[in-house]
């Protein structure tokens, strides 16, 4: 992964993201998070499989391969993808890009299923591997306690990722935890587990990459919480004000995709004037699926 | 289509370990997952041998992890395989409800047919000669669409329907009724037609009244006909066998031919697989209905332990006896 093309992924995503919260107030964004997403499923084969957390899955469809407009009809419920309507755009999965889909709106059994096809990847003995990801609400449920025993248990290649951007709708999660350490959860099962900086695409990656290294080779399962910072509310029109504003000030200066953009810019590999074309590259192509989804489902309105 | 069978005089019990052997020696996708069923041969011995046969690979022990194992299951076969989940008893299901009602019984309609889960939860459960484990779940189950809810009651239609569950498009909850599980044995052999799944089976012609049973109940149904017989009323018995989804045409028929309904179930009578099938009588059937259907089953009162207790609440052969006269009584 190269710092150019890492930098293309970090900036699609925010846009992505960025371009939702503007069409409804009802959107749950990702902002803040892009590089725990990229960092954990932009270095994959496409024989693997991904099973990732709702909030930023619309990126995880793109960096697997999904177009735009098919991802954007999929959010507009209009015909041509494969649900039909039955299944929301945004946790819908993908058979071909081998994306596993929320088919209930329930967090937790994606979980062990997860290492279900894990344990298929297993059987078959070939070298593919499955990442899943889920907040840091989620990993308070016994779906992923019994998952990380039976992950160790069958020595499953399976890399679990806490996408842990710290609150579960309003409340801050670390205050409804005994034990506060995530990755030393994990470690308490017996698997190699990590705290990484989740705002840095490039430790993600390192982590997540050594991760799937190991699973690959018959090392088993690991454990990553990448720590990183929901920007926005929980919902686009929820303000968030039960949050320290000193706290949403220290990470929006830790800002992942400007960190990123920084680096290459201290490099010499990116101009501002870059940065710039390339955000304006990112919401045209964004703002032409849009239209292109929009009008397929204009054509099904007046067809029906 | 014509059943090949082992030639031999099974239980249900055997009859269903034949049958997972039988298709995991043809497809080599099969694998079963759950606890004690390694070299123990499963809880009363029902993997017996399979373990020997198949190893580690193919019978992959887990932990008192219900939940994440019937999820495990479902994302195994998501990968390409045909998982039997065992759940050991019936009374687990609640502790898997999540993984059961809110992903695969969802997932082929969700994603419209895309991912398909051809996984089998095998149980057992219901009122039997330990006692333990007496819970009639099925109707939590069938509630909710997308799961096929099967509960044999002979040897036969225990080979077939595991046979068929385990080769069906989408998931089936397979439940063995602990009652018959080593009741009496049946020959399985080659040239019957198989149960198939969806399709209820007429065991008895009468012409004066249809009961309608299914899993332990089944057994009652039995022995009351035969009594009845003697005072001259003549019953036809439907066992269900598919539970979820109910057979809609044998049912149908057969209360047409008799005009009299008793439907009888150990689960609890209230919201119960018997309120479904007096349903579908009493909105396409009522025409030929000469009285009022009759349910029987257990009072909505948890399962109690003591044996005085516990038979007070299930139907008895005499329940159906009474209900069935009290009906034949009451057109004459």
């Amino acid at each position: 992964m190269t710092a150019a093309s890492t930098l293309q992924q970090l900036t699609m995503g925010r846009c992505i993201e960025e371009f939702l919260a503007a069409q409804s107030p009802h959107w749950y964004p990702a902002i803040g998070e892009e590089a725990t997403l990229i960092g954990c499923f932009a270095g994959l084969e496409p024989t693997d499989f991904v099973a990732p957390h709702y909030r930023g899955r619309l990126v995880v469809m793109w960096l697997r391969g999904l177009s735009l407009v098919d991802i954007f009809r999929g959010v507009r419920g209009t015909t041509g993808s494969p649900e039909t309507g039955r299944l929301s755009g945004l946790h819908r999965g993908s058979r071909e890009a081998r994306i596993l889909p929320l088919v209930t709106n329930v967090l937790g059994p994606n979980v062990p299923t997860a290492a279900g096809l894990a344990l298929g990847c297993k059987l078959q003995r070939g070298s593919q591997v499955v990442v899943v990801s889920f907040g840091d609400g989620t990993a308070g449920l016994g779906d992923l306690h019994e998952t990380l025993n039976l992950a160790v248990a069958l020595r499953l290649p399976l890399v679990l990722v806490c996408q842990n951007n710290q609150y579960s709708i309003s409340t801050r999660t670390a205050s409804t935890r005994g034990p506060q350490d995530l990755s030393a959860w994990a470690r308490a099962y017996e698997l190699p587990s990590e705290q990484v900086d989740g705002n840095d695409v490039e430790s993600v990656a390192g982590s997540v990459g050594e991760a799937v290294g190991r699973a690959r080779t018959g090392g088993g399962p690991s454990f990553v919480d990448c720590l990183t910072y929901r920007a926005a509310g929980h919902f686009v029109s929820d303000r968030g004000s039960y949050r320290p504003s000193e706290e949403v000030a220290e990470w929006a200066a830790r800002d992942p995709v400007l960190m990123e953009a920084r680096r290459a810019m201290a490099e010499g590999s990116l101009t501002e004037d870059d940065f710039r074309r390339l955000r304006h590259r990112c919401r045209r192509e964004i703002e032409d699926a849009w239209e292109e989804a929009s009008s397929r489902l204009a054509a099904q309105e007046v067809s029906a | 289509m014509t059943a090949t069978g082992v030639g031999s005089r099974l239980s249900i019990r055997d009859a269903v370990s034949e049958a997972i052997m039988h298709e995991m020696e043809t497809d080599s996708s099969v694998v079963v997952i759950g606890q004690d069923v390694g070299r123990f041969g499963g809880a009363l011995g029902t993997y017996s041998g399979l373990y020997d046969r198949f190893g580690d690979d193919r019978m992959i022990e887990t932990g008192i992890s219900e939940s994440a194992v019937v999820s495990l299951g479902l994302g195994a076969s998501l990968a390409g395989y045909r998982p039997i989940v065992d759940l050991m008893f019936a009374d687990f299901i609640p502790v898997a409800a999540n993984a059961l009602l809110s992903q695969v019984a969802n997932f082929s309609y969700m994603t419209g047919g895309e991912w398909t889960p051809q996984l089998v939860v095998r149980t057992r459960g219901g009122d039997g000669p330990y006692r333990a484990h007496p819970q009639n779940l099925e109707a939590l189950l069938g509630h909710v669409p997308g799961l096929t809810v099967v509960i044999p009651s002979t040897p036969a239609d225990a080979y077939d329907l595991m046979t068929a569950a385990i080769r069906a498009p989408g998931p089936v909850v397979f439940i063995e009724p602990l009652y018959l599980l080593q009741g009496p044995r049946q020959l399985v052999d080659d040239g019957r037609d198989p149960a198939r799944i969806g399709s209820a089976a007429v065991v008895r012609r009468g012409r004066d009244v249809t009961v309608v049973s299914y899993g332990r109940s089944m057994r009652m149904a039995q022995v009351a006909a035969a009594q009845l017989e003697r005072d001259g009323i003549d019953c036809e018995i439907v066992d269900l066998r598919t539970v979820v989804p109910l057979d809609r045409g044998t049912l149908l028929d057969s209360v047409g031919r008799t005009g009299r309904l008793v439907v009888v179930h150990d689960a609890w009578l209230s919201g119960g697989i018997g309120a479904e099938v007096v349903a579908i009588v009493a909105e396409s059937g009522h025409t030929h209905l000469s009285a009022p259907p009759v349910r029987l089953g257990a009072p909505n009162i948890p399962v109690p332990y003591a044996q005085p207790l516990r038979d007070a609440t299930l139907p008895r052969s005499q329940d159906i006896i009474d209900a069935v006269r009290s009906l034949v009584g009451e057109a004459r």
